[in-house]
């Protein structure tokens, strides 16, 4: 601390802290920006970008979610977000989660294989499957599916969720499981009654940082869901670019929409998050 | 074997979606195909033309800078805002929260939106630059000079927060005796981050840096929203070029060989730097 009572190390200090302010303005920025927007009227977004609104027009929102100017009702894209997302999660987690408790319980060297299989489709960059993806799924009829891209969603979290699993069950207390063995109780009830329901909070904060990943997700739903109607939000958002907007109240509303739930989400489960995030990227 | 009914859902359904779409890319990659009509086997040839084509070597190259630039910028700023919160600067848990906010949000909103504060006709930036000096005011998506570094800075002020939770929290984890030593010992603030706090999170900035080069190389959302690859081709990387090849100009082969070599170029150099950089890791891993 003593450089804090030279002067110069006091000036340092004051123009870091202004730094520090400028960038943190910098990063919350576009939601900031986009707040704004939603709920100004076009003229004032034109005239006036930066500057709070007169009035504000909640009806930007409900032309979003009913699509007018916008080609498309935002509530079609957010439909199919929830149910790409959803299946997603739901069953990546849940397969993920069965992965690697075997994993972590198994004794043989199969567990170790296993495990090195899902590390190496962990480190494999999504773009190679793109083509096959495109093919098989037109093969099987189910190009621009919401359902099936959450299938394929699905595959992609198993192994991140199988070896974030395997970590904390390695952990889990071995003594509660041989005990309830002892009492002759089976393999899967031993998961299903003693093993999961202490679990779940390790299981909700691998399914939240995956949630997220979904929600996000542009690469392959831009490759496979080519009707319209059946794009997610991300998808849907690309459309605002290289066109010329003739309603920007509107487009900010749709990005709103589109970002609000996540940040609800967010300010809910801080801590779970960020915990979840740092015990997923150390293991 | 009961350990079988509970690997077979994980293990199937990432096999059949995953690891065979990944070995029918090897397959596709020999061939040239349209996406419809004959597929017509042409060895390596489709390699060759990666080899030979400017654009395709050039979206390899911008990937590469792209992922560690973004790592460096990412670690670096993240890194310098978890030091200074771990020092109990006024406010640190909002800055906390907000630099971390932008985090768990799309990259394709936060490109959009950069996106048209850069328009060079009706940006915000180019408001706020024409108050400083007019000759200031550019396309910064659209010139040459820029647009590179635009679409890093966009992904470094978005993704900073990732590595500054990770390295608070690892900076709250060293034994505060340590510090205290290095205090009674006469050592400055400054000395205290270079020579104490630093090297006791050394692993996990290695590794932090890594999970950040993996997301780097994946690059595609920023490019794809903010650039579609121009002006011209300059800004492309390889998600957008094949993206380019396979959906706009249909060739499948030529796509998917350009995927395959960018999967190799990504495991050499993540294989390097974990050599390299960490020896600890790799024994901890295997």
């Amino acid at each position: 601390m003593s450089q804090r009572h030279t002067i110069t190390g006091r000036v340092l200090a004051v123009l870091g802290f202004c730094c520090l302010i400028l960038w943190t303005l910098g990063t919350i920025a576009p939601a900031l920006g986009s707040l704004l927007g939603s709920v100004k009227s076009q003229t004032e977004i034109v005239a006036e970008p930066l500057s709070l609104p007169d009035k504000f027009m909640f009806d930007n929102y409900q032309r979003a979610w009913e699509g007018t100017n916008l080609g498309e009702p935002w509530v079609v894209f957010a439909r199919n977000s929830v149910i790409a997302t959803a299946t997603g999660v739901l069953l990546g987690i849940g397969a993920g989660t069965l992965a690697g408790y075997a994993v972590a319980r198994s004794t043989t060297r199969l567990g170790g294989i296993v495990n090195r299989y899902f590390v190496l489709l962990i480190t494999l960059p999504f773009i190679v499957t793109w083509v096959p993806l495109f093919v098989l799924s037109d093969r099987l009829g189910v190009l621009s599916n919401p359902a099936a891209i959450g299938v394929m969603y699905a595959a992609r979290l198993i192994p991140f969720a199988a070896v974030m699993m395997r970590a904390y069950f390695s952990s889990f207390p071995m003594d509660l499981i041989e005990a309830a063995q002892v009492d002759g109780v089976g393999e899967f009830s031993t998961f299903r009654l003693v093993v999961l329901p202490l679990s779940w909070g390790a299981v909700i904060a691998v399914g939240l940082i995956n949630f997220i990943f979904l929600w996000n997700e542009l690469g392959l739903a831009q490759v496979l869901l080519l009707d319209p109607e059946s794009r997610t939000l991300p998808v849907g958002l690309t459309q605002f670019r290289g066109q010329f907007r003739t309603d920007f109240g509107a487009m900010y509303a749709a990005l709103m929409i589109t970002i609000l739930p996540i940040i609800v989400l967010y300010i809910l489960t801080q801590r779970k998050l960020t915990e979840g995030l740092r015990v997923g990227a150390l293991k | 074997m009961v350990w079988l009914a509970f690997l077979l859902p994980g293990i199937s359904l990432s096999g059949f979606l995953l690891l065979y779409p990944f070995l029918d890319s090897l397959r596709i990659s020999l061939v040239e195909w349209t996406g419809a009509g004959e597929q017509t086997f042409v060895g390596f040839d489709n390699y060759a033309d990666v080899a030979r084509d400017p654009i395709a070597r050039l979206a390899i190259r911008n990937t590469v800078v792209y992922a560690f630039a973004t790592a460096f910028g990412t670690v670096a700023i993240g890194g310098a805002v978890a030091l200074a919160v771990d020092r109990k600067i006024p406010g640190g848990s909002v800055f906390k929260f907000l630099i971390f906010l932008p985090v768990v949000l799309p990259a394709v909103f936060t490109s959009l939106v950069w996106a048209l504060a850069l328009d060079g006709n009706f940006g915000a930036i180019n408001d706020i630059v024409g108050w400083i000096h007019p000759s200031l005011q550019r396309s910064w998506l659209g010139d040459p000079a820029t647009v590179n570094l635009m679409i890093i800075l966009v992904t470094v002020l978005q993704y900073a927060g990732f590595p500054m939770v990770i390295l608070l929290a690892a900076l709250k984890d060293i034994p505060l005796d340590i510090h205290e030593a290095a205090t009674l010992d006469g050592v400055s603030g400054l000395q205290r981050v270079l020579y104490v706090s630093l090297p006791s999170i050394r692993d996990v900035i290695v590794t932090v840096f890594l999970i950040q080069l993996m997301f780097g190389f994946r690059v595609f959302d920023q490019v794809f929203v903010m650039t579609k690859g121009g002006p011209g081709r300059l800004s492309e990387v390889a998600a957008t070029f094949v993206y380019r090849e396979a959906f706009v100009n249909r060739r499948f082969g030529f796509a998917t060989s350009h995927a395959v070599v960018t999967a190799l170029v990504i495991a050499i150099i993540s294989m390097v730097y974990v050599t390299i950089i960490s020896p600890k890791r790799i024994e901890r891993a295997g």
